[in-house]
């Protein structure tokens, strides 16, 4: 599912951050990874995603080459099969719940069509996944964004994350902002989801007390070598 | 891409900053609109404050100075044309009418002019409008006189009215023809023109008031001529201050013209008032120009409150853009997002600009009618607003592509890292 390759990634004139021999997911895995503040977790998200482009190497999600390819076809490809979480703020604020969560219908044609056939109508796919993430439609589906808590809005960049059944949920920090329990709670549902909809899921902190809770775990120090140059230096 | 609606969506969540930079958009197309319309109104009162006249004759001055006496009343002619080559030309197998003038006196403000039946008959203006009264009839007896619209209204004469014309211009002249009064007996309905600004009499009652006159002082008690004494006398005038000419056949202007211009008999003067009130209008014209500039920085300023308006949120805006961007919006559609709401902003000012002149026009019209007896036209747009609109909304879209190109370049660079 994803492969990386020799990738090394420094930001504009900056020291080298990443460089990863070799680093890979199977399909409907999910990964664990953690690593210090600072040491480039987000930044390896950011290669995943296609939004930076590394100055070395490889990067292969499904198959498709993401460092041999125009931003634009990038873009695209994000768009089509990647879904993201973040730390906090998820939401558009001037969007309802509902339309927060089928968002990348807009800018996706495969996830708009997938969400359609799952459940006959985005609206209903929404409602859906809204349900999936423990927040009740009939209640949340037209409040707006920015009147939920911290735990509701985060479900919902989840429910958001998981329409239209892209391949890869990519999680940056999504817990870091709530409490232990509501943390505990949500990780659950997102594993949960994730294997109900195939998806492969690389989930990021720097809390590595959550590692038990999925399939394998990674530490970022182990696979980027450039850290370890960095202290040898 | 559906963009349309999340722009809608942002543009009703931001709708205390939207609304009051539509208003000042609004206001400021509506400025630049009603300039445009009152100048181009202005300008065709102007043009039709005299027509059907093909020519203008007075004594050798500028075409301009005759145009300025004998249409719209201002200044005096330094001369006179003779009462013979009036005749003369009253008469001429080419002249279909010709109506003598007389200006000089005034009465309390205002002018008086004197002339015959034939201005009533013949003198057009606007298109093609006729002198028609409003109260009474034209003067039939020597001291008969009318009135226009708006002497009736600033002075509250009615039909009826016993008044004295002063001798000179002035509002202020002393030397009055106290000891021939007029009888006002008919108002002019409102013209839009200076025929509202002016008491109408005949010829001969400007000759008769002036019997016992000499070298503008009124005659020492004994050898006045009373009112009734003054019927018995011969009233033909010697002179005429100017003479208005229609003509049976237009293609003989010029050639009337030339040969007036020509006459050696006296210095005359022969204009085209059409041509001349062109003239008039290119000095005038010049202040429309300086209208329309205000009007067009005006607009330029409500362009600058939206790009400020955009630009200040901007900032507020960066975690929404990442967001869009994780969720697959290319920086082009960030782009586009941030035109289309500049768009649409300016689109919605300027629809409400043009209510807004509607407004305005339905606002001022009964007003200004009332008080100038100037009926305003509804706007009849034309091409040049149609460009001047098309032009504001290319101004737009492209000031909206000023923080539009920055959210993209930021967008770039921020990736999906999220900033507070
Ligand atoms: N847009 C950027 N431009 C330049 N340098 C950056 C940028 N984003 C991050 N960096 C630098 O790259 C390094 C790694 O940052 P990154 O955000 O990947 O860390 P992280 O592991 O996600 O940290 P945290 O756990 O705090 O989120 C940091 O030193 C940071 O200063
Ligand atoms: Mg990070």
């Amino acid at each position: 599912m994803i492969e990386l390759n020799d990738v090394r990634f420094s930001w504009s004139g900056g020291e080298p951050l990443l460089a990863i021999a070799s680093l890979q997911v199977a399909r409907g895995e999910r990964v664990f990874m953690h690593g210090p503040s600072g040491s480039g977790k987000s930044t390896l998200l950011g290669l995943l995603g296609g939004v930076l482009e590394p100055q070395r190497g490889s990067v292969r999600i499904d198959g498709f080459e993401l460092s041999a390819v125009k931003r634009s076809l990038r873009d695209r490809f994000r768009a089509e099969h990647i879904g993201f979480i973040f730390q906090m703020f998820n939401l558009i604020p001037y969007l309802s719940v509902l339309d927060n969560v089928a968002l990348p219908a807009r800018f996706s044609e495969q996830r708009r069509k997938r969400a359609a056939d799952i459940s006959g109508s985005l609206y209903d796919e929404a409602r859906r996944l809204l349900a999936a993430v423990g927040l009740d439609p009939t209640v949340y589906a037209d409040r707006q964004a920015t009147q939920l808590s911290q735990g509701q809005q985060q479900r919902v960049a989840a429910a958001r994350a998981l329409f239209g059944r892209p391949q890869l949920i990519i999680a940056d920090e999504p817990t870091s902002s709530l409490d232990a329990d509501t943390r505990e709670r949500f990780i659950t549902l997102l594993s949960s989801e994730c294997r109900a909809s195939e998806a492969t899921l690389i989930f990021v902190s720097h809390d590595a007390s959550l590692r038990s809770q999925f399939d394998r775990q990674i530490a970022l120090a182990d696979i980027n070598s450039a850290a370890r140059l960095e202290t040898a230096a | 891409m559906t963009l349309l609606p999340l722009a809608v969506r942002s543009l009703w969540n931001r709708r205390a900053t939207a609304g009051l930079t539509i208003l000042s958009i609004a206001i400021s197309v509506a400025l630049l609109l009603s300039v445009r319309q009152f100048s181009e109104q202005a300008r065709s009162a102007f043009a039709s404050t005299i027509s059907g006249t093909d020519l203008i004759v007075g004594a050798r001055s500028g075409d301009i100075n005759l145009l300025l006496y004998s249409v719209f009343h201002l200044g005096s002619a330094t001369n006179n044309v003779s009462w013979p080559f009036y005749e003369r030309l009253a008469k001429h197998r080419q002249v279909a009418w010709a109506i003598p003038l007389s200006l000089g006196d005034s009465h309390r403000g205002f002018r008086v002019l004197g002339t015959n039946d034939d201005y009533y008959r013949h003198y057009r203006f606007g298109d093609d409008r006729k002198i028609e009264f409003a109260a009474g009839r034209a003067p039939a007896d020597l001291y008969d006189a009318v009135i226009g619209a708006e002497v009736a209204r600033t002075l509250g004469y009615k039909a009826g009215e016993q008044i004295v014309i002063a001798h000179g211009a002035g509002s202020t002249s002393f030397a009055e023809h106290a000891d021939k009064p007029f009888t006002v007996v008919g108002v002019i309905a409102p013209t839009g023109t200076p025929i509202d600004r002016t008491v109408h009499v005949s010829l001969a009652a400007i000759q008769a008031i002036h019997l016992d006159w000499q070298s503008g002082m009124p005659a020492p008690k004994g050898q006045r001529v009373s009112a009734q004494d003054a019927r018995q006398q011969d009233l033909t005038p010697d002179s005429v201050t100017a003479i208005l000419i229609g003509l049976k056949s237009k293609i003989d202007t010029f050639q009337i013209q030339r040969s007036i211009n020509e006459y050696r008999g006296e210095p005359l003067l022969a204009i085209l008032p059409g041509v001349t009130l062109q003239n008039l209008w290119s000095i005038v014209g010049n202040v429309e120009v300086a209208l329309l500039a205000v009007g067009l920085l005006v607009t330029a300023a409500g362009l600058v409150c939206l790009l400020v308006a955009i630009l200040a949120s901007l900032n507020e805006r960066r975690r929404e853009m990442a967001i869009l961007r994780s969720v697959g919006a290319r920086p082009a559609h960030i782009f586009a997002l941030l035109v289309s709401e500049a768009v649409g902003v300016a689109a919605l000012g300027m629809l409400v600009g043009v209510l807004c002149t509607y407004l305005a026009l339905a606002i001022a019209r009964p007003l200004v009618q009332h008080t100038y007896g100037l009926l305003l036209q509804w706007p009849a747009w034309s091409l040049t607003d149609l460009a001047i609109l098309c032009g504001f909304l290319t101004a737009a879209t492209l000031a909206g592509a000023i923080p539009a190109w920055q959210a993209y370049r930021r967008s770039l660079a921020d990736g999906l890292t999220i900033r507070l």
